[in-house]
């Protein structure tokens, strides 16, 4: 029996006291080894953090201390005859940047909504007009007339996209104006809008808008027919057999 | 501080470099092809070696034991002479370099001989010896100046905006470099990590071998023209500069606060092709001549060919003053 048992006299003890403290014991003495472990196994790691973290310390330290020290070179290189003119100068080589191959551009079109290209909405209603009056004239031959149909109803679609795409930016903008605010004043975890949230807010505004005008009861029923229009479409058409 | 100068002419063509061994004798050589060697406290010449070169002298250097002294010209040669012979005899010619050997330096310590030419390279040679040790290859540009401390270490400067720090055991080299095209005429060394060197556009610039922009750059030091030459006293933070315009500036050199301030400004009229100080500070010998060292662009027939001694006196009664010209210091009543 180890001293550990206690200062009483075991003989006193009945049988389930007797158990339980050697159940506690084994505990013990487990939570011990388990102890022990644990803190063996935090030492290394810390020890082992703590020289990750020197090793970082010395290289974030050397590469500080080299950042403004001169070029170490090996002085047996013989120099050639002809200069590297740029690099004599100091003349600044021509890197081109074809946005087509940049990383940076990937995915994005330079579209209305990229900063700088505001020019394209405008070129966008010119040619709308331009196409209005084209087809005000009655010798059009149909396939004529259907193709300027086809690009009135593209740039349609474009100038709508582009409305779309810059409600959503304002939208995101003023939410996270407030939200700054916010986190500043009253310290709240920030928010990040998704796309569904977006969308959720624009229609919002959409219905607002409609009610000030006065369209909301005939936007409303269009709703309706085509919700039903599709849902019907979606029923099955013959009887389920008897 | 008192400053006194006194003119000793010599040389019939411009003298081209000066060195000084000791306080009390320095050499020159020049265009004429002759090296002479004086004495400091008196003017007088104690020995003239008439063509001691084939072509312009264009450097020399004296070993820190007074014993040797190197020189070096356009004749691509560098001769060794014996300077405690009463002769001055000529020991060695150290052939090797392709195209004009524009400087010299000893190794202080030792007789190891570095030398700088328009060939791009840096070579090492025991003068002792005779012998021709090794070749350091790395500037761009024609290397207009070398010079060296009691290291290993030798410091150039060439006309493709560099200088660089050779460290010959090591076979490396560390370079130096200044944002504009500019040829360094000029440098020498202060301390073992802080070095001075004056360009073709004016400036001065105050470096430290730990970083490879200068420490301070100071523009149009002598009214925008060329720095012909500069010395320094070793070990300690005074430094002169010597151009074109009729000026000696004498220069405090406080890398750690990264200053590089005038303290004086001597009037010696003509081209200073040569500044050497002494080693205490006390003296300071700039060969003077009427055309720059390396040309022939303009001619001050104003000026007389020979070599300024300039001391200077440091106050008894003002202590601190004198601590100040001699060690390098962090405070200073100024």
């Amino acid at each position: 029996m180890s001293d550990s048992e206690g200062e009483f006299d075991t003989a006193e003890l009945s049988f389930e006291d007797r158990l339980r403290a050697k159940q506690n014991e084994t505990i013990r003495n487990l939570n011990l080894k388990e102890k022990k472990a644990a803190k063996d196994a935090s030492a290394l790691k810390q020890q082992k953090s703590t020289l990750i973290a020197n090793k970082a310390d010395e290289a974030a330290e050397l590469h500080k201390k080299n950042k403004n020290a001169p070029k170490e070179v090996s002085s047996k290189a013989y120099v050639p005859r002809i200069r590297n003119v740029t690099k004599q100068y100091q003349i600044k080589k021509i890197e081109s940047r074809d946005p087509r191959f940049m990383a940076a551009t990937a995915g994005k079109t330079p579209d209305a909504e990229v900063d700088g290209y505001d020019f394209i909405k405008d070129m966008r209603k010119e040619e709308l007009g331009e196409f209005q009056e084209r087809l005000k004239n009655k010798d059009l031959s149909y396939e004529e007339r259907a193709e300027i149909k086809r690009n009135v109803s593209k740039l349609n679609g474009a100038i709508h996209r582009t409305e779309q795409a810059e409600m959503a930016k304002k939208i995101r903008t003023e939410f996270y104006e407030k939200e700054k605010k916010l986190v500043a004043e009253q310290g709240k975890t920030p928010y990040f809008l998704k796309d569904s949230d977006v969308k959720k807010i624009m229609k919002k505004r959409k219905i607002e808008e409609l009610k000030e005008s006065g369209g909301l009861d005939k936007y409303l029923e269009k709703k309706r027919k085509k919700q039903k229009s599709s849902q019907t479409s979606l029923m099955p058409t013959t009887r389920r057999s008897k | 501080m008192q400053i006194t100068t006194t003119n000793y002419n010599g040389h019939k063509l411009p003298p081209t470099c000066i060195t000084m061994s000791g306080s009390s004798t320095c050499y020159t050589g020049s265009k004429d092809k002759c090296l002479i060697s004086w004495d400091i406290e008196t003017g007088k010449k104690n020995r003239i070696i008439k063509q001691a070169h084939s072509d312009h002298i264009l450097s020399v250097a004296v070993s820190s034991d007074d014993k040797y002294l190197a020189s070096s010209g356009r004749d691509k040669m560098i001769r060794i002479w014996d300077v405690r012979s009463p002769q001055s005899t000529h020991i060695f010619q150290l052939s090797g370099h392709f195209k004009d050997v524009t400087g010299v330096a000893f190794q202080s310590g030792t007789y190891q001989l570095y030398s700088s030419s328009l060939d791009r390279t840096v070579r090492v040679w025991d003068a002792s010896q005779g012998s021709f040790v090794d070749t350091l290859y790395g500037h761009e540009g024609e290397v207009s100046c070398v010079d060296c401390m009691y290291n290993p270490r030798c410091l150039t400067a060439a006309n493709d905006n560099s200088l660089r720090l050779w460290k010959v055991f090591e076979e490396s080299q560390l370079v130096f470099n200044l944002s504009k095209t500019v040829n360094i005429d000029c440098a020498k060394l202060m301390r073992e990590g802080i070095f001075l060197s004056g360009s073709q556009d004016g400036s001065v610039c105050l470096w430290s071998s730990s970083k490879r922009k200068p420490l301070v750059k100071f523009e149009n030091a002598h009214g925008g023209e060329w720095i012909n030459s500069v010395g320094t006293v070793r070990f300690s933070d005074v430094c002169a500069t010597g151009s074109s315009d009729g000026y000696l500036k004498l220069w405090r050199a406080r890398p750690a606060e990264k200053q590089l301030d005038q303290i004086a400004n001597i009037a010696v009229p003509g081209f200073i092709n040569g500044i050497s100080m002494s080693d205490d500070g006390r003296v300071m010998v700039a060969c003077v001549g009427q055309e720059h060292r390396l040309g022939r662009w303009t001619r001050n027939s104003s000026a007389k060919n020979g070599i300024v001694v300039v001391r200077m006196q440091v106050d008894q009664d003002a202590e601190s003053e004198e601590d100040e010209e001699i060690s390098d210091n962090d405070n200073d009543d100024e």
